[in-house]
């Protein structure tokens, strides 16, 4: 793998002291963080392969033999409600040939590798491989899918491809007290819809659109912005090492809806790159996945507040719809911008874009091998 | 009543038949076919013909009552 440092001798962007300067006062990263070829393999290995990210909403693992496919960065992770009662993380790659054992969510006894038949209990231990009778040594027990972990998020379920990660009770620590109340309101949503999203931009860009909120006020004017107060009075930010926090009231509703006594816009942020939000009539959570260095992929699943009013449920998903969009269009924008090599690092407006901060804080850490 | 029944001489551990119906087939220890329960009731038959027909070395067949 290559380093940062032989990235750096590479591309001849400041060092790790002058970088972490220019983060104190104001500076972006450098935009070959977001340009050089080498930051893609960089960050799946010290960033994507060693950080908790959202897989599924805990009701896809509800029963023994319940199983989820998902994808941290690169790692195919399928998990499992053994008959154990437990859920278990294992990478979804056979250990004969490499297939996957699932493409999609299902419910089985156990996990047959479609490819060759290699068969594995629940639990990622393999239990037969057809003419394995016939081969001299061959020791079942001795095979077993590779591990990563898993840990609940209230009712959301996460992983990490780091089978000795460090727990994501640990990790989020300093938010769990607002994501409690968070997940306590979410958890009587139900899901609607799930949207994704292609975009033409390094997956940091979109991540660093979705922790600030300077930018609402004029991009999202006719969406998010139309919403909710979005000023700097109205719009709460928090940041800590790992996480981030966004409160706003809401201003705006179709139809005749009196505003009092709502809780309005509430969003939480885990590095690299999950994030769950609600206000008091829809929901969602999501995660970005790096596809190449400017390329990402993302999905939110959608939810819905019980008995709120259809026409604004509606409408509000169409707006969360048209928002995102708006991303996607600006960000695949401003990867130009980054690959016009023209301008070395942009300039954060830090008292509206502390988060943005925080974010590019931990990026850097993560890659010069901190945690 | 119809019985399944597995040739423990053939039975390769493909677990086809686990993974078609499990409800009527587990693999054991030794990585071979168990049946949970050899006697079949008529609304049972189709799964469990899925699951003969899916086993690579014809291990599994049909008893007549």
């Amino acid at each position: 793998m290559t380093t940062l440092q032989e990235i750096r001798e590479r591309y001849d962007f400041p060092d790790d002291d002058a970088i972490i300067a220019g983060l104190d006062n104001g500076a972006t990263l450098p935009v070959e963080f977001y340009t050089a070829p080498e930051f893609h393999d960089l960050e799946q290995e010290l960033i994507f392969s060693r950080t908790w990210q959202y897989a599924c909403h805990e009701s896809v693992l509800a029963k023994p033999g319940d199983y989820a496919v998902t994808k941290a960065g690169r790692t195919p992770i399928i998990i499992t409600h053994g008959r154990d009662g437990q859920l278990h993380g294992m990478v979804n790659v056979c250990r004969h040939r490499l297939h996957s054992l699932a493409e999609e969510n299902g419910n089985k006894p156990l996990l047959q590798c479609p490819y060759h038949g290699w068969t594995y209990d629940l639990n990622g231990q393999l239990k037969t491989a057809p003419r394995s009778n016939r081969e001299p040594n061959f020791d079942c027990s001795t095979i077993s899918l590779e591990r990563v972990s898993v840990e609940r998020w209230d009712q959301w379920v996460f992983v990490n491809p780091d089978p000795n990660a460090r727990p994501l009770s640990e990790v989020i620590g300093e938010i769990k007290p607002r994501t409690d109340e968070i997940n306590n309101d979410l958890r009587e949503y139900e899901f609607k819809v799930r949207y994704e999203y292609d975009m033409a931009c390094n997956w940091k860009i979109w991540a660093e659109n979705a922790v600030e909120c300077y930018h609402c006020p004029t991009l999202h004017k006719s969406s998010f912005g139309k919403s909710y107060d979005v000023g700097p009075d109205d719009y709460e930010l928090a940041s800590g090492d790992n996480t981030i926090y966004h409160k706003g009231p809401l201003k705006w509703i179709p139809g005749d809806v009196d505003l009092a006594g709502l809780k309005g816009f509430r969003f939480a942020f885990t590095f690299p790159s999950s994030f769950f939000a609600l206000d008091d009539y829809v929901g969602f959570i999501g995660t970005i996945v790096p596809t190449t260095l400017n390329r990402s992929f993302a999905f939110v699943d959608m939810f819905a507040k019980p008995g709120a009013d259809e026409t604004v449920v509606k409408e509000w998903l169409d707006m969360w719809d048209r928002t995102l969009q708006e991303d996607e269009q600006a960000t695949a924008i401003q990867q130009i911008g980054y690959e016009s090599g023209r301008v070395r690092a942009g300039r954060l407006m830090l008292d509206s874009e502390s988060p943005l901060q925080a974010f590019m804080k931990a990026c850097h850490r993560s890659l010069i091998g901190g945690a | 009543m119809s019985r399944v029944v597995a040739d423990m001489t053939k039975c390769q551990g493909y677990a086809n038949c686990v993974v078609t119906a499990p409800d009527h087939f587990d693999l054991g220890e030794d990585g071979k076919v168990r049946v949970l329960s050899q006697a079949l009731a008529d609304d049972q038959l189709t799964v469990v013909r899925e699951a003969i027909d899916a086993c690579p070395v014809a291990a599994l067949r049909l008893e007549a009552p």
